[in-house]
Formats: C-alpha cells, structure tokens, sequence
C-alpha cells in the first residue's frame, strides 16, 4: 500500500496573486480515503489557508467538484490516488484555490423554476402512478454539481447560455410528472436539445448515474418528435422517413427530407467535391433489396411499447 | 477467423474507402469476412427517439442475421458497435422484451435467440488476432509516424454496454506502436467529434472538429486515426471548414483504422484510397 499521497493542488487568490500556482503536499496514505479526507487532512496540518468546499458529505448538496487528475468530481465520493492534481472546475470565476462562483452557473439551470406548476387549487390527495414515480426518481437524482458541464462539447463550443445538461435534465424530470401543465417540448428546443452530440461524456462523470443520452435526451426528443414541432422534430422524421423508404440512410437524402431542396442546393459545392471523390451518395439511389423487411418491422404498428 | 461483416451506413455511403481497406486488410491478415447482404441501418442515435422498440427491431435483425450464419459480427462503426451491443445486452436480459421482438421479427421469417457477439475491428485486432501476429505481419514499419489517435465516443463509452474499455487500456496507443508509429500524448483523444450534430447544428459541430483537430495540430501529430467512419466524416470532410473559421490555415490528415494498419502492412496508397478523402494524405516518406 502506498503509504504518502502526493498532491499537487491550484492555488490562487484573485485579490492578492497575479497568476495562479501549483502548489504540492504530501498527506499520509490511509484505507478507502476520499479526496475529501486528503484535503481536509491539509487544511488541518500542513496549511490553512487552503480554500475548498465539503458541505453535506454524502454526494447530495453537489457543492464540492473539482477537476481530480482532469476529470470532474465529487471530493465525497471520489477516492483519493497515489498522485494527484486537484484545479477547480473551469469556466467558472474562482474565489480562491478551489472554490468558484457557482451561481451564475445555477441561475441558468434554475431559469426552469424547480417546480412542478399544477392546475390550480390541487386537490389533495394527489394520486401519482407508480411507473410516473419511478420515471421520476430518474432526472431529480441530479444535485447541480456542474460535473456533467465541465465535460460536455456542446456547452464547451455554445457556451453555457445556449447548452447546459442539468437545465434540459430538470425540464426532463418535469416533462415525464403527468401532473405538470407547462409545454416542456417547447421549453426544451428552446434549451437546443439537439444540440446534444451523443457523446456520453456526461453519464460517465455524473456522481448519480443519470443515465442522461436515455432518460434526458432521447426522453425529451422523444416528446418533441411526438409533437412534431422544430428542427429536431422535423430531422428526427426525416431520418425515419429516409429509412423507411431506403432501409439504410445517406446524408442528403436526411438534408433533403428535413430542410428542403433550397437549403440542399446552398450545399452543393460540398456536393460537388465529395462527387469528385467517389463519396456522394445521391438521395434518389435505390433502397436495399430486403426494404419490405425493414418497413414490416419499423412500421408504426410496432411501436408499442 | 471469420466473421459476420457488418460495415453500417456510412462506410458504404460517405466513406466508402474504409469498407473496401477492411477488406484488403483483413484479406492479408487472414481474417475472413461474410458481409451481412440487405442487413440496412442500425437506427443510429435517432431511431430510439421515433421508438426504442424501432430500435431494437432494427439491431435484433441485424442480430438474427448473423446468428442464421453461426458467426460473431464484426462491425467497423463506432455507432453501430454500441447499438448492437445495447440492444443485444437489452434482450438477454428482459426476456419479455426478447419475445415482443421476435414477435416482430417472425413477420419477415427471422427469429433471435441472444447468442450473437458483436465486435468492432480494433476488438479483433487487439484481442482475437492479437498484436503479436500483426507485429509479425508488418512489411513497412511506420518509423518515425506521429499518430494521433482519436477513439471517437460510442467504441469508449458506456463502458458498462461496451464491457470492454478500450480507452483505459491504451489500445489504439498500443496498436499505433505494434505498427512502429508513434501514439502522440494529447487532450481530445476520447472527446466527440461532432458528427451527431452535423445535421440539427452545424456551426456547432463545426466547433466541436475545430477543438478536435486543434489538440491533435498542438501535439505536433503528423496524422489522426480514427476507428469510426463517422468521426472521419467530421474531421476530414468537414476540416477545411472548421478550421477556416477559427483562422488556421494548416490541416491535418485523418486516417482510418484499416488505412493505418494497411500502410504497415506494405498495401500501395493507391489501394488505400487515400484520394477519396478531402485532406490530402501527406504522410508518406515520413
């Protein structure tokens, strides 16, 4: 067993440094610590100065991420390794060390007002199907703790303003509750839903393991195909439109079912160059032989649940 | 070795140069291939939102076809190695759900019964061929190459799907170094590339391959490889764009994962298709 931790950790205090440093400790190695523990066991006895926050402990206040070797997560939950660098989350302005100003982060997500808005007067009691329940537990396990951000390459390139994963999970945790009477399909194109690219970096890092690209995303775009309204909606019927009339799909056949032929034709000088290598394939080809098979089983009598 | 060969949508559409040096690879490596003929789409990211039911109609096909050959599939998207593997992972477990496919899938005569193992062909390489055989297949070390390799998302994550974590283990690194290249160190190795928002945004994809290409340009890497074709897709054909807008005038070549090893393996560049792409493939003499 390794018997010192070796951490090197961000420093910097905007009111009196210039820049930021790296400053590193070594900490006494014991079974199952927590970063958490590491920290606190400096701040205790090697330096006091050394800012950070661990609020509740016990991975529900979301407070305490950091970036730990470059990834985002919690000090209460994460286990501490031989060598470590601990920073603070990015894209935040920090207020020393390790702690960032979270609120304007927090401010955007809670732009959805966390609250199921009810007709009104509720009549109690307020019976709610068990599979309602369940669906629910889902979204509203998340406690804003931002790692999900940190990761995520579409707030990276649209900046959190346009993107941001715990804004479109709490509209999630709305949209399923049969008790809410606001249009969450709109309000979620209005947060670029499809903006999402699929990645799955965000399930990779959430402390709670939302299972986000199923029970947020495709959840959600699920609704807003339902309703047929927006870009995503109209992609998402192109898509399946192209592979019921083909069985495999092309991307100009998918351009030209969902944002017409005009917008097709400002694209043809990419067409031209992929025809100039061998790698255009035209929208007008012919489906795949076995097509009846495929339309049998995707037809939409076999979209029961 | 042989295997249910199941290229998907892109690789016989945009990119039809990583199907064809699959098969020239696999040729020289004594990997036999059966393509699965009329086996169609995987349903990608979007079918699951039409119904997850669609979805996993559409894989179980693809599935039952492969189990109708007695052969594991072996797949050279990322996309599909994940749908494949999430919906097979879905019917092993919910036999109820198992029944209402195969419910749908005995309207077309088929029937699947769980057994069919999907693979992708870094899978192959690394695991069922092996480093040390391809080692011993290299005709034209890659001296001196400095890759950089781009995984792509759905070959990395979920793990728990995937059940094989391949970015953890160092294999695409590891496979560059069989081939005698040099794995550059770099950021963007398991980021996303964009693709999956080509088509709803494309500034913002645009974006997103900017990034990527960017931490492969820093890292001062001769060429990128990728084992997606959809990956490519972005990074090649969108590149000049991409970084157009960001102000950078250099580029950088992307390879696929077939290209690569065929290179080691003394297969001409012509037969590697290196024309089709849209950044030229200046690496060679390197």
């Amino acid at each position: 067993m390794v018997k010192e931790i070796t951490v090197s950790i961000f420093r910097y205090d905007p009111e009196s440094d210039k820049h930021p440093s790296y400053q590193t400790y070594s900490v006494p190695s014991k079974e199952r610590m927590l970063v958490g523990d590491v920290l606190e066991y400096i701040h205790e006895n090697l330096d006091g100065s050394l800012a950070y926050r661990w609020e509740c402990r016990m991975r529900l206040c979301g407070g305490c991420t950091i970036l730990i070797n470059g990834k985002p997560g919690l000090i209460c939950r994460e286990q501490a390794e031989p060598s470590m660098t601990l920073e603070p989350l990015p894209f935040l302005p920090i207020v020393r060390d390790l702690v960032v100003d979270r609120k304007s982060l927090l401010d955007k997500i809670y732009s959805v007002p966390p609250l199921t808005r009810q007709k009104s007067p509720v009549r109690l009691p307020e019976p709610i199907a068990h599979e309602v329940i369940l669906g629910l537990r889902v979204p509203r396990q998340c406690v804003q703790c931002l790692a999900c951000v940190a990761v995520c390459p579409a707030t990276e390139v649209l900046t959190a303003d346009l993107f941001l994963p715990p804004k479109l999970i709490q509209i999630a945790g709305f949209a399923i509750d049969d008790r809410d009477t606001v249009d969450r399909v709109q309000e979620s194109e209005e947060s670029n839903l499809f903006d999402c690219a699929c990645c799955h970096a965000c399930e990779e890092v959430c402390p709670h393991e939302i299972n986000i690209s199923e029970k947020v995303i495709t959840a959600l775009r699920n609704k807003t195909y339902e309703h047929g309204i927006g870009r995503g909606g109209r992609y998402i019927k192109a898509f399946y439109d192209a592979l019921q009339a083909k069985g495999k799909v092309n991307a100009s056949g998918i351009l030209l079912r969902s944002q017409g032929y005009l917008r097709a034709i400002m694209k043809a000088p990419q067409g031209i160059r992929l025809i100039a290598r061998g790698k255009f394939v035209s929208p007008f080809g012919k489906p795949i032989p076995d097509i009846e098979d495929i339309r049998t089983i995707i037809g939409p009598t076999e979209q029961e649940k | 070795m042989k295997y249910a060969y199941y290229p998907g949508c892109a690789a016989k559409g945009s990119t039809p140069e990583a199907d064809f040096t699959t098969r020239l690879v696999a040729q020289t490596l004594g990997i036999e291939l059966l393509e699965l003929q009329n086996s169609g789409c995987c349903g990608a990211k979007e079918i699951r939102v039409v119904s997850r039911r669609l979805d996993l109609n559409l894989n179980a096909r693809i599935l039952s076809l492969a189990q109708g050959l007695g052969l594991d599939i072996l797949t050279i998207c990322n996309t599909c190695l994940l749908n494949l593997n999430q919906a097979n992972n879905q019917l092993k477990a919910e036999p109820e759900t198992l029944q209402k496919v195969n419910k749908s899938l005995s309207k077309i005569g088929l029937s699947y019964d769980g057994s069919t193992n999907v693979k992708h062909l870094l899978h192959v390489l690394l695991t069922d061929l092996g480093l040390d055989r391809l080692k011993q297949s290299v005709k034209t070390p890659l001296t001196g190459l400095k890759v950089a390799p781009f995984y792509g998302c759905h070959i990395v994550r979920p793990v728990k799907d995937l059940g094989f974590d391949v970015a953890k283990t160092e294999s695409l690194e590891a496979l560059v170094r069989t081939l005698h290249a040099h794995p550059v160190e770099y950021p963007g190795r398991t980021k996303c590339c964009g693709f999956y928002v080509l088509m709803p945004n494309e500034a913002a994809a645009s974006g997103m391959i900017a990034h990527r290409l960017e931490e492969a340009l820093k890292a001062d890497a001769d060429c990128i490889v990728t084992p997606c074709p959809l990956c490519h897709v972005a990074l090649d054909m969108f590149q000049k764009q991409a970084l157009g807008k960001v102000g950078i005038r250099r580029t950088i070549p992307v390879l696929h994962l077939p290209q690569l090893v065929g290179l080691a393996l003394g297969i001409s560049e012509k037969n590697l298709q290196f024309s089709r792409h849209l950044v030229r493939v200046n690496i060679l003499g390197k």
